[in-house]
């Protein structure tokens, strides 16, 4: 189910796939600049809110809010190379549509923590020389 | 070229819209369907770069809909789709989906495909062009196929073909309507003494005549070699007083006539006029026999057909 089973799992993979990042430093404006740097604070002001989002549906029950801000959110980490948010995006789904609220929680908390790492990552990314 | 971009993540949005604008395109996102669709409809749309799941209306859907438009632009449509989706990249290109995208799509692979998709859209565009200007070349040939290119008048394909619709409107709405053979009088000794250019420039001058005294809805056709035939919606009192009128006209242009036998020196027309009943191979035989009377009564005259020979005000008059 997972796309990058290949990868070891664990800490020791990189939160993000700099690959990806590698590709959004292509994208330019009409200027010949990168937007990067745009994109990045789009991604790091958005997510914090849908994890919020997320953290309420699941303290409220609301399982079928869950799988679908989930779903939402997994294609948000993957397009800027968040490989394990996205991974637990998916896990988290496939937990919330059994019904696991117990599971939900656990995994909401992992996401979170997850993209903390994310956002250390990028901020280490960015100030490389 | 315009492309839109349709996803229900604001992120994944705005990286898709950035990457396309970078390739040199202009990209119009759009939030869901819907949206997409306002774009097709309003814009000229070259590309529509779709996600498949959206609350709403699906990709799927989206491509369906953009298809059964009746609209001779082409719209490339690549949809895409999660990894483990091949089923629905299958359903998207039976459906006219153009091409299908991994998610997440990488920039570098977007740009490949809409390389492809320009020179789609480029070939779409030119077999669009070439297929407008066959259209306007029909309807040029149309138009030249029926026009006489002597005198600019209908030729007799487009008589016959105006003659019937004359018909049908008098069958249908009891519309009269008459017809009146002109014939420029001793037009072998015109060609005769100042050749035949002489000849045709008098008669291109009669139909330019002919056509001024015309209302848009009176019709004239180069009947034969020196014979125009005027068709007008009117009863024959009408026909038969704007066949004087034209005859007069051409006299009064005072054309020059050398070689012509008798008094007159000028361009001249014998006229008959024949109201349009029964189908016209009698209504046409009628007329001839009229303009044959004018003729033998000393031309320069008009003589109107049949029945109407007893209207004394209608008859020939020198």
């Amino acid at each position: 189910m997972l796309a990058d089973e290949d990868r070891p799992p664990g800490p020791d993979r990189p939160p993000v796939d700099e690959a990806v990042i590698d590709q959004l430093a292509s994208i330019t404006d009409g200027q010949g600049d990168s937007v990067l740097g745009e994109l990045l604070n789009a991604f790091l002001s958005a997510v914090p809110e849908r994890l919020d989002t997320l953290d309420l549906a699941v303290a409220g029950g609301d399982a079928e809010a869950v799988a679908e801000q989930a779903h939402a959110l997994t294609g948000s980490a993957a397009s800027f190379g968040a490989v394990g948010m996205a991974d637990l995006c998916r896990e988290l789904r496939v937990v919330a549509v059994r019904g696991d609220m117990d599971g939900a929680t656990h995994l909401v908390r992992e996401l979170q923590a997850e993209f903390l790492r994310v956002r250390s990552w990028l901020a280490d990314f960015r100030s490389r020389p | 070229m315009n492309v839109v971009v349709v996803d229900d993540d604001p992120l994944v949005r705005l990286v898709l819209a950035r990457a396309v604008a970078s390739m040199g395109h202009v990209s119009l996102p759009a939030e869901n369907g819907d949206a997409a669709l306002q774009l097709v409809e309003t814009k000229s749309v070259d590309v529509v770069v779709s996600d498949w799941m959206m609350p709403g209306m699906t990709g799927l859907e989206l491509c369906q809909r953009i298809r059964a438009r009746d609209a001779i632009e082409y719209v490339y449509f690549m949809l895409v789709t999660a990894l483990d989706d091949s089923e629905h990249a299958l359903a998207g290109i039976e459906a006219g989906v153009d091409d299908c995208l991994v998610k997440p799509v990488r920039p570098f692979d977007l740009r490949l495909r809409l390389m492809v998709a320009e020179r789609v859209t480029g070939l779409h565009r030119r077999l669009a062009e070439r297929q407008r200007g066959l259209e306007r070349t029909n309807v040029e040939m149309a138009v030249t196929a029926r026009l006489d290119p002597l005198t600019g008048l209908g030729n007799r394909l487009k008589m016959a073909e105006d003659l019937e619709i004359f018909r049908s409107r008098r069958e249908r709405y009891h519309e009269p309507f008459g017809v009146a053979l002109f014939d420029l009088d001793h037009f072998k000794s015109l060609n005769d003494a100042a050749g035949h250019l002489a000849g045709d420039r008098a008669l291109r001058q009669v139909a330019a005549i002919i056509r001024r005294e015309l209302r848009d809805s009176d019709m004239a056709y180069r009947y034969g070699g020196e014979e125009l035939l005027v068709v007008l919606p009117a009863g024959v009192r009408s026909v038969a007083a704007a066949a004087e009128r034209i005859r007069k006209a051409v006299e009064n242009a005072a054309i020059p006539h050398p070689g012509r036998p008798g008094p007159e020196t000028v361009v001249t027309l014998s006229v008959g006029v024949a109201a349009a009943e029964g189908d016209a191979e009698s209504y046409l035989l009628a007329a001839d026999a009229a303009l044959y009377k004018a003729k033998s009564q000393g031309r320069n005259q008009m003589a109107v057909a049949g029945r109407w020979f007893a209207i004394p005000e209608l008859a020939a008059q020198p």
